[in-house]
Parts: C-alpha cells; structure tokens; sequence
C-alpha cells in the first residue's frame, strides 16, 4: 500500500516465448485418437455414444459462449479492471470456430438425438404436430447458421480488433469496440437461450421452461470466468502476466463467487417452482432426476455447485490469492460437466446413474483438439491488449 | 500519571491528547505512516470520508465486524429452521397441497430472509458496539476547530497522552515536522 | 495490421473515451459539505411549502380510503368473481418495484465499485424506503378484517393454529418486512457520518441537539471508519441478494399456481429485472426535478442520467425478453389453456392494457439508444414516465388477465375498479411525495461522505500534476 509510485510505466508487450509446439501436438494427436475411439464406441451404440459427444459439446460451447459474454461485458461497461486479462477471454471465445466443425456429428445423426427431427415421430405426436412452427428442419437449419455465425463472426470481430490496437495503439479501435458492444449483448442472449432450448431442451420436446436459457447462461458465465482464471493463473505460473496482482484476483474471485449464487437462485426458482405448480408435463424433467441413482446426483450438484464453491469463496484471503482461487475454479469447471450430465445423461439411462467410456473418450477427445487449437491462439497475438488506453488504469487497481 | 496544562483562564485542567491538522488527504496519509512507524499505539486519524488505504498506513488489521456477522448469519439460518420446523412438521402437522410436512424448498424463503435479518441486525448493532457507539460525549469535542472541520474537510491526527510513547517535549515536535498546523492540547473535560 | 484512421477520427474516439469527472468544475470538499447541508439548513421555501400542501391533501385520500374500507367492508372496492385479486396487488407490486433501484444503486453498485453511485444513492434509498411504506398498506388492508392482520405473523393463535409456512403469501410476509427493515438498517448507517457533519453544523441548540442524538456521537475517526466500511460492505453483500429475493418472493405468490399466464419459470429474474426498471424511472421522475431546484447540475451530472437512462434501456430490454419468452413458451408448450392466456392478453378485452404495458415498457426505453435523447434532461423526463405507467400495466395485465376468464366461459367476467380504489391509490402517491418532500428538507438527500470520497482529492496518492495525462499510455 504504502509505496504507490508516481511515475507509471507502462508494462512492455509480451508475447508466448515458451515452446509448446510439442504439447499443443501431443494434445492434437490424444484428442484425434480419444475422438476415433469415440467413433468406436458409436459403432457399438450409436445413441449413448451421441448423447456422450453432446455432452462434450454443450461444455466447452457454454465456456466458449461464456467468455464472448464476458468480453462484451468488458467493452459494454468500459471497465478498467478487466482489461488485461481480456484477451485470454477473447481467445477462448475464438474457439467457437471448432465447436462450429464440432457440430457436425450431431447433425448428421440429429434424428438419434432430437426426437422430433424423425418424420416418424411428427406423423403420429400430435404434440409436435403443434410445436412444427418452430420444430422443423429448414428453420433448425437457419438457428444454427445464426448461433455458429454469431459467435464465431463476433469473437472474430473482438479479437480482431484488439489485436490490431496491439500493433497501431489507436484508440478508435476500443470505442468501435465499445460502440458495438451493446448490439452484441443482444445477439449474444438470442443465440445462448435459443441454442439451449434447440439442443438442450429439446432433448425432450415434450417439456418446457421459460427460465431454461437463463439457467444454461448462469452456467456458461460462472464456467467461463472459472476457465480464464485457471488460464491466468498457468500464464503467471510460466511466469507471465506479472503486473496482475491480487487485486484482479479479488475482482475475479467476486464474480465466480456472484455467479455462483447466481446459478442457485435460477437453479433453485426453476425448481421450486416446478416442484410446487407439480403440474405433469413440467415435473418430467425432474421426476428422471429425482428417482433412483440420479438423485444423488442431484443431491451431489446443489452440494458441489452451490454449496462448496459458496462456503469457499466466502472469505476475501481465498480470492486473492490465485493458488487458491485456481483450485475452485478447477472445482466449478468439474461441476459444470455434472451439471451438463446430468442434462443430458438422464434422457437415455434412464435406469439410472452410469457412465460410458464414451463419455470420457469424446471429452478428451474434444479437449485435446481444443487444447491445440488454443495454443495456437495464443501464440498468435501478445497476451495482453499492450496498448489499450485503460491498461494503467487496469495495472493500478485497488478494490 | 494524568497530564495537566493551563487553560485561558490560567487553570490547570488534564489533558487528553494532542492533536494536529493536515493540509489535504495525501499529507496525512504520509504523517500516519509515520506516525505508525514509530510506535504509537493510542492515536487515531480523523476525517470527513473513509480514506482509501489508511487502515494499512496506521497499521490497523482488517476489522472484525464480519465475525459477529458471521454469527448473527448461523443464528437467523437456525431460527428459520426450527421455526418453520417446529411447527409445521410436530405441533401442527397439516398436509397442505399434498406437499410433504418438511418441504425444504418451500422453507428455503424464509431460511434465506431470516438470515439476511439476522445479519444486519448483527452487523449495524455490532458496528456500532465496536465502536463504542453511541458516545455523545468525548474529549475530542473539546477542541473546537476539530468540531468546526472534522466532518468539513479537515485531516486531523490526534495521539492520546495515555500512549506510552508520548512525550511532553517530542510529541508536538514530531506532528509539526511532519507538516502539521495548528497543534493544541485537548483537554479532558 | 497497420489501420490509419484520420486524426479527426482518433480525436472524436479518444474524447469519447475520456472519462468525465464524477462531480464537475473541480469542486473541493467543503463546497460538498455547504452545497448539500444548505439545502437543509435554508430556511424553508414557498414552493416546499406549496408542494408539501399539496401531496399532503393528496394523501389523505388513502386514509380516507382505508377508513372507509375498514369502517364498511372489502365490498368498497371493485373486486367480484372471478377477479378476487386486482387493484390491491397491482398497487402492492407496482410498489414494491419501486424501492428496488434504491437498494440496485445502494448495494449491486456498490460492490460493483460503481463510484457514480454515490450521487443518487440517498434519494433512491430513501425512495425504497417510502415506497415500501406504500406498498406495505395494500397487504395490510386488504386482508378485509383489518384487526386479524396479525394472523400474517408466526405466532400461535386460537386454537393453536399456526400459518402455512409452506404458503407464498407468508414467504412474502418475512421478504416484505426483512426488505423493510434492512433497507432502513442500510440508510441510517450511511446517514451517520451526514448527520454528524450537520450537528457540528447547527446553529441553534435544537438542531444540535436532535442531529446530535441522531448521529450518535459520531467522530470520525479512522478506528471508527474501518468497522463502518466493513460493516456497510456486508449490508451491501446481503441486500444484493435481498433485493433479488424481495422480488422473486412475490412473483412466487403468482408463480407458484397452477393458473396459466402466471406458473412461469422465468417470474422470479423477471420480476426483478422489471422492478429496477421501474424504480429507476421513479428515480430520475423525483430525482431530475429536484436537481433542477437545487442546481445539483455539479454532482448528479449530465453523465449519471446518461448511465442509468442505460440501466432502464438494458433492464427494459430483459424485460422484452422475458416478455417474449413468455409468449413463445406459453405457444411451444401448446398446452390450449396457456395459449389462450396469453392470446387473451394480447388480443382479448384488455388488449389495450396489454399493448400499452408493450409500449411503455419494451418500445419506449429503445429511445435511449440515442445519446442525444439521453442527454437531454427535459426528453429523459418524458420518456422515463412510460416505463413508470407501463410497469403499473404489466401488474394489473399479469393479475387481472390471467383470472378474469376461468376455465369455464360461465365464470368469465371483467374487473371495473370502484372509485374508492381509484382514489386509495392515487393517495399513495401523496403519502410517497410527503415523505420525500420531509426527506429533502431534513436530511441530507444527498450522501456527503460518499461523494467526498470519489473527489479526486479525496486519493491519498493523489497528486496534481497527475490529472493533466490521464491516458499516458497514449503515445
């Protein structure tokens, strides 16, 4: 506290020095094989193995999402704190581009997952004969154009032009960017609720809940702002990123911990409220996840997402310090996969709780692809807006 | 010991403390500091709004409210519980739109508002106990510039003569020397 | 990428990226101290005379109101079959809504490190507090045996009977008075440091003596601020949380039923998105015309109603959205009961609630996309007047639509308010007014301590010569 100095210097770019070509290829080559054996295992069951790859997908996508909405947050309120850790959220946002290609298993074998893409089903559901205005095919179709369009174009767009700020240090770059942010909020809460309910909600289209696009948003944000923190948090470890100090931690710390309750109270009001109504086309969804093994698995996400991860951010010493703050966020990035399981799982083993092989092999097998495609990013560009007109007002924060 | 001086009047009253005025918010952070540095323990910083990293400059560690917080939090959690508890599940037993008697979703509301209650009422009345609030009366007011500038714009250090390392003759030498102005003795009464 | 951009260009976006100063023309801190405490310490003006006359008639409409309902029955006012819920419960909500920009602004942005804040905050938490006031009257009253109101509370009755605590309508009991009693807890703690700074002020032995007691011998000093700070970090920790559940509470007294256009999932965020949107434009309505009276232009500048025209734009738009879903879940989930709801709603006999409700709350804020609109005070004073309409709409459209047709056509009918429930609400009005208008003249509406605090000067590592380059960073 006491030795604030005047005279600030701004800190000098800094650009990826480490060598990682082996590690981002040894990941590329792990991801490649875990995929292949995820294919294997679609031979042997086409559906658990789809709804395994799903569940993969809708992970890493709601991070992705989640950092793109963390990034326009960023630019929308102007805000100093985040701005050097604003690329490593930019950068993950950058990584919509393969969920795009990632997609593409999930369409071809769209009629093993989503019901009411098979005409059969649309021949004798009176149900979905209703639901056919916005559950058909070409309007399918063009949502998905628009979710992967958005993102990929948009987080494009952002890093773009953060970058090119990086090279001339023009600061129209950051009110152009600014300037668009507003719009892109918009955007950006279409495609995360309506791709929930295409390809979360829809699982089974016979249910319904207005708050579902809020929920699957409480759980991108919360996972994403877990997913940058464990990123900073390696990139200080190989000894980058020094000027960030506590305090960002702090500040980082708060929102986990602010979106953490904040997915219990949409979590809790979308239960409750349910529960109480007790209406039949409602419960469904959670009547599969409150009998026999699942319901300890529910049990286990109000504890493991809500509960823990609220006791232990509770004191200010935890958040500001990386070490400690990286552990939980190692813990809400486990619990963000069970809270994805136990979306999706319960639809086809409805017996109760089990896990495939599949269910890892496709996890890593997307991570280990992601994990190259990342480090390729980040290498491409410094790894901090160097010239970003709010960088010393970012250096120089106190809470 | 008590410390005596004299009044306008030529009376000897005890004193209470020394106190100085500071120019600006800058300047009586670095004489805090100082001040802090060299061992003075009965002393305090006044002024009109929370100055952003004095805690540290006196040396002052984090406060503990939140702990007496903490506690009025467990009490309303547990209040709610038992009185919601109590009666609908052992007094009362009533089924009442065929929910259970313990329906944990339906007395998590009021769980949730009790412990909110609970918490600020621990929190502003333990404030205000830990800082011996409320006091009308206190030997600061005695000096009257303080009175007309404290809660104005005025920066003031006062160091309490009952600190073992005040001294008649180095005490004022030292706030003077640290760019303090108008340095007076605060009587007692 | 090399990207030149003309120097006009770089000189419009770096002066739009320059950050305004939060009180304008260098002030210092004993300007803070005289301009806020001379609203107070003036001698009473005609025109508050004039004002306090009037809002004070005006609130004597309610307690008319509510002696007369008292003294002769519920059947005052226009509630019948299928309708038993209407005007009492719109009002009550619509309230209720009111308060929940003063606790937003007092704690969200607080812990958000939002310093603007500390212009507004007073004013809006003292607006909570009067608007709870009038919100709490409606429950209170419409009870109909207004001498079993103690009946809400969990205390053992005849018979041993206890209360449902499995009942939203008590959940709403403990929110209500919770939100009520920690809001009041919250301003008095930040009025403390103000009322001392009054009492070393007074000039006659009255003042001294009441802010004196008031102020609880407040001092000032750092030993003091240190559990001050930490204690009004932790009220505004739980009133965050406590401002969300207020408003979840009672959207659950709707949610919570099996009735179609109310068993919604997204009512609790919604209904809280719709309060702050609410009570930020009740906000600015009270807020700009006295800033014009006082020429608070320095403090709440033109910057701080550019940021919460901003806040209403966003939360107006949330609302659009949950307005939306509701729609597209109510037609998805094809359930024929829960279409008919809603195309009731839209196109049924209170069509023209439910496109003004549109209007005034999804349409209307879309102006403030424009700076221009934002900027200018008079336009903001006209626009923010929708969403205060719109918000009463979408209660009595969600209250009054949703029950007005029941399941079957023979117990179908309409609501008509009877003037006695007319006039009872307009009274809340004046009683809102009255209190606001003794608020001004006795306390300091604006938060002294908080905004010397975001001074410049106020940084102990402030030092002149810093101010001139802000952005050194810019080559």
């Amino acid at each position: 506290m006491s030795d604030h100095s005047h005279t600030f210097t701004p800190p000098s770019p800094e650009r990826l020095t480490h060598d990682l070509d082996r590690v981002s290829k040894i990941s590329l080559a792990i991801g490649v094989i875990a995929l292949i054996s995820s294919a294997v295992g679609g031979y042997c069951d086409r559906v658990q193995a789809l709804h395994s790859y799903l569940f993969a997908f809708m992970y890493f996508y709601t991070i992705m999402a989640g950092a793109f909405f963390w990034t326009i947050l960023h630019h929308a309120v102007d805000a100093n704190w985040s701005v050097i850790v604003r690329r490593q959220f930019e950068n993950v946002a950058n990584l919509m581009g393969v969920m795009a290609v990632g997609f593409i298993p999930l369409f071809i074998f769209r009629e093993d997952i989503w019901k009411w893409t098979q005409p059969s089903e649309l021949a004798h559901s009176v149900l979905l004969q209703e639901k056919h205005g916005y559950l058909n095919m070409p309007f399918f179709i063009v949502r998905l154009i628009f979710y992967f369009g958005f993102f990929t174009g948009a987080a494009y767009f952002y890093r773009k032009l953060s970058t090119a700020q990086d090279s001339d240090g023009s600061i129209v770059h950051s009110w152009r960017l600014r300037w668009w942010s507003p719009l892109s909020i918009i955007g950006f809460g279409l495609a995360i609720t309506f791709s929930a309910l295409d390809w979360l909600m829809a699982l089974d289209y016979h249910w319904y809940s207005t708050m579902w696009g809020v929920y699957i948003f409480a759980g991108s944000a919360q996972s994403s702002m877990a997913t940058c923190i464990l990123i900073v948090f390696l990139l200080r470890k190989a000894g980058y990123l020094k000027p960030l100090s506590g305090e960002h931690a702090h500040i980082m710390g708060k929102l986990l911990f602010a979106f953490t309750v904040f997915w219990a109270y949409i979590a809790f009001s979308q239960y409750m409220l349910i529960w109480y109504a007790n209406i039949p086309e409602e419960t469904v969804f959670f009547i599969k996840r409150n009998n026999g093994s699942w319901t300890y698995l529910s049990v286990f996400l109000v504890a493991g997402h809500f509960i823990f991860p609220f006791i232990y951010l509770l004191t200010q010493a935890v958040k500001k310090s990386w070490a400690s703050l990286s552990v939980i966020a190692v813990w809400i990035l486990f619990m963000h996969g069970v809270d994805h399981f136990w979306i999706i799982a319960p639809v086809v083993r409805p017996d109760g709780f089990s896990m495939r092989w599949t269910d890892f092999t496709s996890f890593i097998g997307l991570a280990g692809i992601l994990v190259y495609v990342f480090i390729r990013i980040l290498g491409s560009a410094g790894l901090f807006p160097a010239r970003d007109p709010r960088l010393n007002d970012c250096i120089k924060l106190t809470n | 010991m008590s410390i005596l001086a004299k009044n306008s009047e030529g009376q000897s009253v005890e004193i209470y403390a020394i106190g100085a005025e500071f120019p600006s918010a800058a300047a009586v952070f670095e004489a805090a500091q100082k001040v802090r540095d060299q061992g003075f323990k009965w002393w305090d910083v006044y002024s009109s709004y929370p100055i952003h990293g004095m805690d540290a400059a006196m040396g002052l560690g984090k406060s503990w409210v939140s702990a007496i917080s903490l506690a009025g939090a467990a009490t309303g959690l547990t209040t709610a519980v038992l009185l919601q508890t109590i009666p609908s599940v052992f007094i009362y037993p009533m089924i009442v739109q065929g929910k259970p008697y313990f329906s944990l979703p339906a007395f998590f509301p009021i769980m949730f508002e009790l412990t909110v209650l609970f918490t600020a009422f621990a929190t502003v009345f333990g404030m205000f106990t830990v800082n011996l609030l409320p006091r009308l009366h206190h030997p600061i007011f005695n000096w009257e510039r303080f009175c007309q500038k404290a809660t104005d714009d005025g920066f003031f250090i006062v160091i309490e003569v009952a600190d073992p390392r005040y001294s008649e003759t180095d005490t004022p030498k030292l706030l003077e020397s640290l760019g303090a102005s108008n340095i007076t003795l605060i009587p007692r009464d | 990428m090399a990207t030149n951009f003309t120097p006009e260009v770089e000189a419009y976006a770096k002066a739009e990226m320059t950050r305004q100063p939060l009180v304008l023309h260098k002030r210092d801190l004993a300007w803070v101290t005289q301009k806020i405490c001379g609203i107070v310490e003036e001698p009473t003006p005609t025109w508050w005379w004039i004002a306090f006359l009037i809002t004070a008639s005006l609130s004597v409409l309610t307690v008319g109101g509510v002696a007369y309902l008292i003294s002769t029955g519920v059947g005052v006012w226009g509630l019948n079959h299928p309708v038993g819920w209407a005007w009492d419960i719109t009002n009550f909500v619509f309230w209720i809504g009111i308060g929940h920009a003063g606790t937003l602004i007092s704690a969200i942005l607080y812990l958000t490190r939002q310093k603007w804040r500390t212009a507004v905050n007073r004013a809006s938490e003292a607006m909570t507090l009067f608007a709870v006031v009038c919100a709490g009257i409606f429950p209170g009253v419409h009870v109909g045996r207004i001498w079993m109101v103690w009946f809400l509370a969990p205390v053992p009755q005849a018979n041993a009977i206890w209360p449902n605590f499995r009942s939203p309508l008590l959940w709403d009991v403990f929110a209500v008075s919770t939100y009520f009693t920690v809001s009041v807890l919250f301003w008095y703690v930040g009025l403390v440091p103000d009322l001392a700074t009054l009492r070393d002020r007074a000039k006659t032995k009255l003042r001294k003596w009441i802010y004196g007691l008031l102020s609880l011998g407040w001092r000032g000093g750092n030993r003091q601020w240190r559990h001050y700070e930490m204690a009004y970090m932790i009220l505004a920790g739980i009133s965050t949380p406590l401002v969300l559940s207020v408003h979840s509470v009672v959207s659950f007294d709707f949610a919570t039923s099996v009735i179609p256009g109310w068993h919604t999932t997204i009512f609790p965020p919604y209904f809280v998105a719709g309060a702050i949107f609410g009570g930020f434009a009740m906000v600015l309505t009270i807020l700009l015309p006295f800033r014009a009276i006082y020429h608070l232009e320095d403090i709440v500048t033109v910057k701080h109603v550019e940021v919460m025209c901003k806040i209403i734009l966003l939360t107006g738009t949330i609302v659009g959205y949950a307005y939306l879903m509701e729609l597209f879940i109510a037609w998805y989930g094809a359930n024929p009961n829960e279409r008919y709801a809603f195309y009731n709603r839209a196109l049924g006999p209170y069509w023209w609630a439910y496109w003004s409700m549109m209007f005034c709350n999804v349409i209307a804020p879309q102006f403030f996309w424009f700076k221009a609109l934002r900027t200018n005070i008079v336009i903001v004073w006209v626009i923010v007047q929708f969403p205060n309409i719109g918000m009463w709409f979408e209660r009595f459209v969600i209250i009054v639509t949703s029950i007005h047709r029941d399941y079957l056509p023979s117990s179908w009918g309409m609501f008509h308010p009877s003037i006695t429930d007319i006039l009872t609400f307009v009274g809340t009005f004046g009683i809102f007014l009255t209190l606001f208008l003794l608020f001004v003249r006795f306390l300091p509406m604006i938060a002294i301590a908080e905004v010397k605090a975001v001074l410049p000067q106020a940084d102990p590592h402030h030092h002149a010569e810093e101010e001139t380059h802000v952005h050194s960073s810019q080559k």
